[in-house]
Parts: C-alpha cells; sequence; structure tokens
C-alpha cells in the first residue's frame, strides 16, 4: 500500500482569522465617514488632494520596491494606500496637487521605505509627509477652505484663538461635530472621527488606550491652564490624531501601559504647543515626538509577567 | 466572576464536534511499542526478540528517576526490538509484537470481560484503599502512568514527596484544546472511575484537598462529575472558564487556588500537584484492576465526514491507519489537538500514553508572511506576560543571553502567539530555538 503523502509543521496549527491586510481595511472603513464629510464640505479640490495623495503613496511605494529593493510587490499589503488616505485627511483641501504628491513621496519613501519599509519606521509616515509640507510651504499648508464656499478660505478655530480674535467658546458646539468649520480634510468633523473610533473598538482593530490617554493628557493640561476642555478635544487635529495617527501599530508601544503613558504625553504635549508655542496646532509634532520615544517606552515598560522571577539562590 | 488565570490567553474555534460515546477500537494483529513515550530516559526494554508476551506484561523498565515502565498491549511474540522513526519524526527505539489469531481472539474476550466489570459500579470501589500513599506510587510506578494530557510527564515522580508537602491536587479536565473530547467522554461515561482515581492521586501525593476543574463548555461533563465526586470527602468539582491555555499547569493553579508559580519554580513549590482525568482513570485501574496504562481514549477529529468524529479506545501501539477515517485532502495529521500537537510523518506511527488525539486536518493555501507591525497581539495573548516579538527576534538573531535574560524559559509554548500573529509570523518557531539554545 502507497502511504499517503502527509504534510508536516510545527504547532500551532490553528490561526487567527487576522491579518495585517485587514486591519488595514478595517482603518480604512473607519475613515469612511471623515472622507465622505470633507467630500461634502470640500467637493472637487478635496478629491484632487484625495486622488493625488493616494495614487503618489501607492506609486512611490510600487517604485523603490521595484527599482530599488528589487523585492516583490508589498503594495498587497494595504500599508501604503492607508497611508495615502490619512496623509490627505491631514492636509488642506485645495493645495497643489504637486504639493501633496511631494508630500507622498516624503512620507512613503522618506519616512518608511528608507527605515525599511512595513514594520521598520520610527516616526509615522503620514505625519513626517505632513509636517514636511507644514515646514516647506507653511501658506498653503495653513490656507483652509470655508466648507461649502467656493474659493473663500479662512482660519482654523485654534488660529483664531492663538491670534486673540476668537474666544475658543465662541464657535459652539454643532460646528465642532458637524465639521462646518475650516480645518484639514479629515480633522473638521469630531462626529464622523468618533464614528470611526466607534467601529474601530468593536472589531477591535484598536483599544481605547491611547485615544483615550490623549485626551485624559490634554485635558488635564486644559484645566490647569484654564482653557475650555471639550473645544479643545474637538478642534484642530486632536481627533483625527488620537484616534487614527497615535494608534499606528508600528510607530506606537507594544503594552497597554507603555500606550497609557505614550497617550498622556502626547496629550500634554500638544496643550502645551497650543497655549504656549508658536503654532497654533501640536498634535503632529507631538505624536511625532512620542513616536521617537516608543523604542524606549518599549524597553523600559515590559508586560508585568505571570509571576517574579524566583529568589536567585544565593550561597 | 469565572475562575481563570489573569494574563493572556486566546479563544479559538472550539470544534468539539466529536460524539462523547467512547467506541472500542479491536485491538490490532501487530503493535509497535515505543520504548519512550514518556519524558526522561527511554525504558529498557525486558523482552527480546522471539519471548512470548502476555497482554500487560512488563516489556520495558523505567530506566533511572524520570522514566516510566512499558507494557504489552497484546499477547504475542516480539518480532523484533529495534530502532525506528516515530510519529513526530524522532528516532526512538520500539518492540514490535505480532498476535496469532488464537491469541488475539483471546485478548479481545478479556478486554470486553474487563470493560463490562468497569462499566459496574458495584465492582471496584477503592474509597477504602488500605495502601500506604508509598505503595500507592510504587502502584502507579509499576503501571506505567505519564501524564496523559500532553505532556507524558511520569505520574510516580510527580506524586514524589519533597520539600514542600502538597495540600492540593488538582485534577485537570480542562481540556481547553479546540477539537479534542477524550477527556470530555472518559468523564461523562466514566465519572465514578475517574473521581476514585482523583482519590488515590490525592491520597498518593499526600494531599488533602483535591479539586476537578473543568472548563465550562463541558456542563454534561460537570454535571456528571459533580454527582460521582459527591459522596467523596474533600473533594469539589470547579467550573473554569473557557479560555486557552487554562489547562496549563501554571494557569490552572492560579484560576484555581490563586497561587502563582514563579518562574523557574516548579509547580509544588506552591502545595500543588495536577494530574489530567485520563491519568486519574489510569490510576484507578491500576490500582482497582491491577491494569497496567496499555490504553487509552483517543479523539478522533478534523476535516473527516461528521461520523466518523469519535473516540476510541485504543491499545497503546496501534497504527494510526488503523483507526477508521477519510483522510482529507493535503492533510495534516496531528498528535493531539491543534494547538499544541505535534504532526505525525506517517500513518504507520503507533498511539502511544500521550495521544489525546488524532486530528485530520485539510491545509489550505500557505498564508502569506508579512513584516511584523508591532500591533503587540502576540503580548496581550501570551499567558505567561512575556514578549513573544522580542522573544522570536532574539531567536532569529542569535542572541541567546538577551533571550535568557527576557525570561524565554518561561514559555510553555502554547502557541498563543502564533495563533494571534495578523502576520502570520512563526513567533514560536523563533521563541523554541531560543529557549533551547539559550539555556
Amino acid at each position: 500500500m502507497e502511504t499517503p503523502r502527509l504534510i508536516f509543521s510545527t504547532s500551532p496549527h490553528d490561526h487567527t482569522k487576522r491579518t495585517t491586510p485587514g486591519a488595514m481595511f478595517h482603518v480604512l472603513v473607519a475613515l469612511l465617514p471623515a472622507i465622505a464629510v470633507s467630500l461634502w464640505y470640500f467637493r472637487l479640490p478635496a478629491l484632487g488632494v484625495l486622488l493625488v495623495s493616494v495614487l503618489s503613496c501607492l506609486a512611490v511605494e510600487w517604485a523603490v520596491t521595484r527599482f530599488m529593493f528589487k523585492r516583490p510587490s508589498t503594495l498587497a499589503d494595504g500599508s501604503a494606500l492607508l497611508t495615502g488616505v490619512l496623509l490627505a485627511l491631514n492636509l488642506p483641501a485645495g493645495l497643489p496637487l504637486w504639493m501633496t504628491a511631494a508630500g507622498a513621496v516624503i512620507a512613503i519613501g522618506v519616512a518608511k521605505l528608507a527605515f525599511g519599509g512595513l514594520g521598520c519606521n520610527v516616526f509615522n509616515p503620514a505625519l513626517v509627509g505632513r509636517v514636511f509640507l507644514l515646514i516647506s510651504f507653511p501658506v498653503a499648508m495653513t490656507t483652509f477652505p470655508v466648507p461649502l464656499a467656493d474659493g473663500v478660505t479662512g482660519p482654523t478655530l485654534l488660529t483664531s484663538v492663538k491670534l486673540g480674535t476668537m474666544s475658543p467658546d465662541e464657535l459652539g458646539m454643532m460646528p465642532l461635530l458637524s465639521g462646518d468649520m475650516g480645518g484639514s480634510m479629515g480633522e473638521v468633523s469630531a462626529a464622523a472621527l468618533l464614528l470611526g473610533f466607534a467601529y474601530l473598538l468593536c472589531v477591535r482593530v484598536i483599544s481605547w488606550h491611547i485615544p483615550v490617554s490623549i485626551v485624559a493628557g490634554l485635558a488635564v493640561v486644559d484645566l490647569i491652564a484654564g482653557y475650555p476642555v471639550i473645544p479643545d478635544i474637538l478642534s484642530g487635529g486632536l481627533l483625527l490624531g488620537a484616534i487614527f495617527m497615535a494608534t499606528d501599530y508600528v510607530t506606537s508601544p507594544m503594552t497597554r501601559r507603555g500606550m497609557l503613558l505614550y497617550g498622556v504625553l502626547i496629550g500634554m504635549l500638544t496643550a502645551v504647543i497650543r497655549r504656549w508655542g508658536a503654532y497654533p496646532e501640536g498634535m503632529s509634532f507631538s505624536i511625532l515626538i512620542m513616536n521617537g520615544f516608543t523604542p524606549l517606552i518599549n524597553r523600559y515598560v515590559r508586560p508585568s509577567r505571570f509571576a517574579p522571577r524566583r529568589k536567585e539562590e544565593t550561597a | 466572576m469565572r475562575l481563570t488565570f489573569k494574563k493572556g490567553g486566546i479563544h479559538p474555534a472550539e470544534n468539539k464536534t466529536a460524539s462523547t460515546r467512547i467506541e472500542m477500537q479491536p485491538l490490532p494483529m501487530t503493535v509497535c511499542v515505543p520504548l519512550s513515550q514518556h519524558i526522561g530516559a527511554p525504558a529498557e526494554p525486558t523482552a527480546r526478540r522471539g519471548d512470548k508476551v502476555e497482554r500487560g506484561q512488563l516489556i520495558g523498565r523505567a530506566a533511572g528517576t524520570v522514566s516510566a515502565n512499558v507494557h504489552a498491549p497484546i499477547s504475542g511474540t516480539v518480532a523484533s526490538v529495534d530502532n525506528a522513526v516515530l510519529a513526530d519524526g524522532r528516532p526512538g527505539r520500539v518492540v514490535i509484537i505480532k498476535a496469532d489469531e488464537e491469541s488475539h481472539a483471546a485478548d479481545t474476550a478479556a478486554r470486553e470481560e474487563y470493560w463490562k466489570k468497569v462499566a459496574d459500579s458495584s465492582f471496584g470501589d477503592t474509597s477504602n484503599d488500605p495502601h500506604t500513599p508509598e505503595e500507592l506510587r510504587d502502584m502507579i510506578l509499576g503501571a506505567g502512568i505519564s501524564g496523559m494530557g500532553g505532556a507524558t510527564f511520569p505520574t510516580h515522580v510527580k506524586l514524589k514527596t519533597g520539600a514542600v508537602k502538597p495540600d492540593i491536587m488538582i485534577i485537570n479536565g480542562c481540556e481547553c484544546e479546540p477539537y479534542l473530547m477524550c477527556d470530555d467522554a472518559l468523564m461523562r461515561n466514566y465519572a465514578l472511575r475517574v473521581v476514585q482515581g482523583s482519590q488515590l492521586l490525592a491520597r498518593a501525593a499526600g494531599a488533602e484537598k483535591t479539586i476537578i476543574a473543568i472548563e465550562d463548555n463541558k456542563p454534561e461533563a460537570i454535571d456528571a462529575m459533580r454527582k460521582a465526586a459527591a459522596a467523596f470527602d474533600g473533594m469539589e468539582v470547579v467550573a473554569v472558564k473557557t479560555k486557552y491555555p487554562q489547562g496549563g499547569e501554571k494557569q490552572l493553579i492560579a484560576a484555581v487556588t490563586g497561587r502563582y508559580v514563579a518562574s523557574g519554580a516548579l509547580p509544588i513549590s506552591t502545595g500543588v500537584v495536577v494530574d489530567n482525568v485520563a491519568t486519574a482513570f489510569a490510576v484507578w485501574q491500576a490500582v482497582a484492576t491491577s491494569t497496567p496504562l496499555i490504553e487509552r481514549v483517543i479523539t478522533v477529529t478534523g476535516d473527516i465526514p461528521a461520523p466518523e468524529r469519535k473516540n476510541y479506545l485504543t491499545a497503546t501501539g496501534t497504527p494510526l491507519s488503523e483507526l477508521p477515517f477519510t483522510l482529507p485532502e493535503n492533510a495534516k495529521a496531528i498528535l493531539g489537538g491543534p494547538m499544541m500537537g505535534r504532526c505525525a510523518v506517517n500513518l504507520d506511527a503507533p498511539v502511544t500514553k500521550g495521544t489525546s488525539g488524532l486530528l485530520l486536518k485539510s491545509t489550505g493555501a500557505k498564508r502569506t508572511v508579512y513584516p511584523c507591525i508591532r500591533c503587540g497581539a502576540c503580548v496581550d495573548v501570551c499567558p505567561m506576560g512575556l514578549e513573544p516579538y522580542l522573544l522570536a527576534t532574539y531567536g532569529r538573531l542569535h542572541r541567546w543571553d538577551d533571550a535568557r535574560q527576557a525570561d524565554v524559559a518561561d514559555c510553555l509554548e502554547c502557541g498563543s502567539c502564533s495563533y494571534a500573529c495578523p502576520s502570520n509570523r512563526p513567533i514560536l518557531d523563533f521563541i523554541r530555538i531560543a529557549k533551547k539554545r539559550s539555556r
């Protein structure tokens, strides 16, 4: 009798259905409300920025892996697509398209692939792209179209507060939630972002630790500074950053306690920059700074072991 | 709140779809009995080529402290004592016994007679067993009993009293591995025998209290065991949460007693001894019926037609191919459960004392491996509170000292990290390498 061929492998022989591209997909789904809001408010310019950002990110990823790494394409893991969408949502609608493309080159080419690609980057690629654009083209990057008003631009709430032309409470709650105000494409509507947050929690792609601790850290500094907490949470890039940027797996800590430390510090740094810094908004800077500390946090904030180590026998 | 361990753990699909009846797998005409069916030194063969052996006769004597006796599962003639490739692909010595028609018929009749007696609850009451703990341990050694949950540690060694005298005996009926149902079937069908064996084990260990722990996905087994244990003093049946690896020794001790086995220490240091329900059953057989461990219940399950998913009372040494099942396409034949079971290299390999199941899985397309995205899933699920991603990296980079510093020795190889990794990385494989090399 012929012996049947058996497949041999080491245990475990069962595997979760979760995959890395699946996680990217869930984040994209969670971003749909924010994408829809920005397309509704900012119309064609927003669509242009979104498409150029996504296509440039994909093109850079493909070209570098193909011609420089000479490796199989990594487009299928979905990370370049996600970076493209996140970069676009962090830019003002109406940013010149060539600038958008330049941001994508920096995001994927420099921040991600120069470090070795997916999983190896220290800093969040989309945020590196955004900050590169902010520093290189400060005017274009702070020219925010007013929703549904063709060609009209205006300052964000945080800028007005910084300039002293508006009080933080003046706008009221409705625009903050719906997004009917100036700002980057994806950051304007708190309601859309919170909807995405709820989705990510439901499918367990992220845990509450980082977003909640960021909000808590910000609130603590606001309370000390005597600044109204709620508008500060709902305005600017705080929620977009807390839910979608700071929670990036690659650049955030591995343990729950590490995540809390990382989040609280991001929140506090952001509040400090907003209140006392030169920029009206500090979310991107804070996340990038804490990205740099993530390896250190991983090193010192270890998970607690099952039980303490047995005392070394002393002679 | 349901009893469980604090850190980590996963909930793989249970797939416990086999029938809970126990069928008699006919005795084979030829058995291949490995002399090492346990952890530790292989037994020394006491039978030689050409010898006539009786079913249950000693054919391998325990060699050294950590070792176990091996007995003939069928009567017949020893065809050879030879080196062979064992089920998991490793070499080892085996005794091959061939039966003739006459001895086979006699064995089969004796076996039927025996199991009729086992089913008769008026027979074999051991509640007033006169043996001392030392005598019980000798009987367990004599019967060649080793842990039947999968780790196959010789049972008499566990029961030896050392510096710490145990006060609690935990009988492990968790069966936290998906698919497997042999312990469930045993508890449903032979609850009284398992309880009697548990009492004997507790006496042999010198523990006053016996706790039988069963995962709460087996309510029928819990009921049956509660009924059987009601008449026994100091015996309690507890339901524990269904979570893998609930049946891990350290995890179970923590869940049931709140005691934590320190890193590098043995479970006995907490005053607890843990043995499997099938082991307890084997102990009852040894003490009440002077029967050595020569057959066990195994679950045959997996991607095979539902009516074929069954539990069989199988003689050790029976070739896997004699069990009735339809081999699926691209099959893996896993000895044990899907989380910790080992692949068999061929189906001529024998059932051994530690074979809790034969899981036939049809393997699909190879899963794509992605880079580690540092999501922390492996850290979340590790029941020992380790950092699997880091240990795997140390293993990959040959950084044995760093691995030791990061407590790689604590890893129980439960496979939760590899299970949970969304990038399909072979985390546990690299940890195994690190664990071995950093010793």
